[in-house]
């Protein structure tokens, strides 16, 4: 079905309002009828240009976490409903896959799903393991689906030592492909992540997205 | 030459005397205290006893000036019919949220605080450290705040979509909170905890706008510490993370006696803004300092604090919020024997 520019572009603009806004249900459906119409892969431009601005305002402090989370939750959304329409057209791009989890001893969930969000978002295939992981769980998650990248999250200063674990226990396997680790949490610094021998860290789930895209980059160069 | 009990130097800042030193928290929970008697974490939690002989022996061993106990988070569950456990070596891990909707929420009776087994830990260590310090020291309770625990109660994905779109449920969910926690304050009053500690690091701009604290927080943190002082207790409150945001706002929050700042907030301007009469706690780093740097910079470092915010008798000095469980002995009594060294008035 054809539709002039004007009613494009406000519908294009209605999409990307209703990811601003975070609600899923009004953006899904606006998705579905913009589908009818519009090529997906314009779509899906307006949705990855909506979530880099709420990237933006939220490293600017005007957005917070509940805005930043729902915006990504409906980006999500949104992604699910795109993504059989661009497999159809050959055009699904899957940044790679990462396996996420908090680590053992540890039951904090607010960082690690607002990342697993951001980077679904992002066009991440995300494999949420979930919290009071023993290292084993990241590690057999990761060789069973063939992680680019295992992902921990600690908040508490006694669980850190356990991503050392990990990545210690990663050393000492011999995936089919290499895998590389990010970390990130409260009491995590980046010189903790160089002792560990962590590949990357972020202290936020947008900074989380570059540093695992650069990692990929750095991994396919 | 301390001139002053622990409780004597307490009392002198709060009654707005000056002390003979800067007072000393260090906020400890569960980990060293028990570590400091040869038992796990864990014993914390299920041995009041134990509970009460690591707090009093670490006090009477690093000669600091509050004995800090309380529950934490995830016990809170236990009395709504959730789960919690303990790691032998760790800190609380609370299961799955108790609530899904407002419904559940508006059904919902929580049990007396004071005859839930693992309040009763706490309540009865409290009072035995109580009977054994006496007129020493007082002893402080932990809190933790209402978004915390509605965290807690209703999960942290529901919480932040709601927050974003059902107000309703925000609204019930941090009231039941806030009764909760004042239901456990005065338990830990009647068994003679004299301050009460309340951080709340979901509720600051770490987390939301400051539209959302004005609009869901600010009334419930009033009503919370109101409360307490009803109780007697002197209220301590520790907003836990970017304070700059919202530095107004929690100054115009009624019946708060103590203000306690993060670490991202320099104490000089906190000290600036808030005048010299407001009573401050901080802000030495937990895991970025405590934890992590060597006795000599942890020195340094609590000598600039004091130098900025003690000048006046109204501060304590403290980390910027617990301090983490395994931080090296020697760093601990680094922070001590700083604050003791350069926070001896007047301060020059």
């Amino acid at each position: 079905m054809e539709i002039d520019r004007g009613t494009k572009d406000q519908l294009l603009g209605q999409i990307g309002d209703a990811i601003e806004a975070g609600n899923p249900e009004l953006s899904v459906s606006l998705v579905k009828t913009a589908l009818a119409s519009i090529a997906p892969t314009e779509i899906l431009d307006v949705l990855q240009i909506r979530i880099k601005k709420v990237g933006t305002l939220f490293e600017d402090h005007i957005l917070f976490l509940p805005e930043l989370y729902s915006a990504a939750l409906a980006m999500q959304a949104c992604s699910d409903v795109l993504q059989p329409e661009l497999v159809k057209l050959g055009t699904q791009k899957r940044q790679g896959k990462v396996v996420l989890g908090t680590v053992e001893n540890d039951i904090h969930d607010i960082g690690k799903n607002i990342v697993g969000t951001v980077l679904k978002a992002n066009g991440f295939e995300v494999f949420d393991i979930g919290v009071n992981c023993p290292a084993d769980k990241f590690l057999d998650k990761a060789v069973e689906v063939q992680a680019d990248i295992i992902a921990m999250s600690s908040l508490l200063t006694t669980t850190m030592p356990e991503i050392a674990d990990i990545i210690e226990k990663l050393k000492g396997m011999k995936p089919r492909k290499p895998i590389l680790t990010m970390v990130g949490g409260a009491p995590i610094t980046q010189e903790f992540a160089d002792r560990v021998g962590a590949d990357g860290f972020s202290s936020d789930a947008f900074g989380a997205v570059k540093v695992a895209s650069r990692l990929l980059s750095e991994k396919h160069a | 030459m301390d001139q002053m009990t622990a409780r004597e130097r307490y009392k002198a800042f709060i009654e707005g005397r000056m002390p003979d030193r800067v007072p000393i928290d260090p906020m400890l929970e569960s980990i060293f205290p028990m570590a400091q008697i040869g038992k796990s974490a864990a014993t914390y939690y299920r041995d009041s006893d134990a509970c009460a002989e690591g707090s009093v022996e670490t006090w009477r061993r690093y000669g600091f000036d509050i004995i800090q106990l309380g529950c934490s988070l995830p016990q809170y569950l236990e009395l709504l019919g959730g789960t919690w456990s303990c790691p032998e070596d760790g800190y609380p891990m609370a299961g799955d949220p108790v609530f899904k909707s407002v419904e559940d929420i508006e059904r919902a009776e929580p049990k007396d605080v004071r005859k839930s087994p693992a309040f009763r830990v706490i309540i009865d260590a409290i009072s035995k450290v109580r009977d054994q310090v006496g007129d020493e020291a007082l002893v402080c309770c932990r809190c933790p705040g209402t978004f915390n625990l509605m965290r807690h109660l209703i999960g942290t994905d529901l919480m932040f979509r709601s927050l974003a779109q059902n107000g309703e449920l925000i609204e019930k969910a941090a009231d039941f909170a806030c009764d909760l926690l004042i239901d456990a304050g005065k338990a830990y009053a009647e068994a003679g905890a004299e301050i009460v500690w309340y951080p709340d690091a979901c509720s600051s701009t770490a987390f939301i706008s400051p539209e959302h604290y004005e609009k869901y927080a600010m009334s419930r943190h009033a009503r919370f510490f109101t409360a307490m002082k009803k109780e007697g207790l002197i209220t301590a409150y520790h907003p836990d993370g970017n304070e700059y945001g919202i530095l107004c706002q929690v100054k115009s929050i009624p019946n708060i006696d103590i203000y306690h700042m993060s670490q991202e907030v320099d104490m000089g301007i906190v000290r600036a803004v808030y005048g010299k009469n407001a009573r401050l706690y901080g802000n030495l780093g937990g895991h970025t300092c405590l934890l992590m740097k060597t006795p000599d910079e942890i020195e340094k470092e609590t000598r600039d604090i004091i130098k900025k915010a003690g000048a006046y008798g109204k501060f304590v000095m403290s980390p910027a919020i617990n301090m983490p469980g395994r931080t090296p002995p020697e760093n601990l009594r680094a922070m001590i024997e700083a604050a003791k060294k350069y926070g001896r008035y007047p301060i020059k």
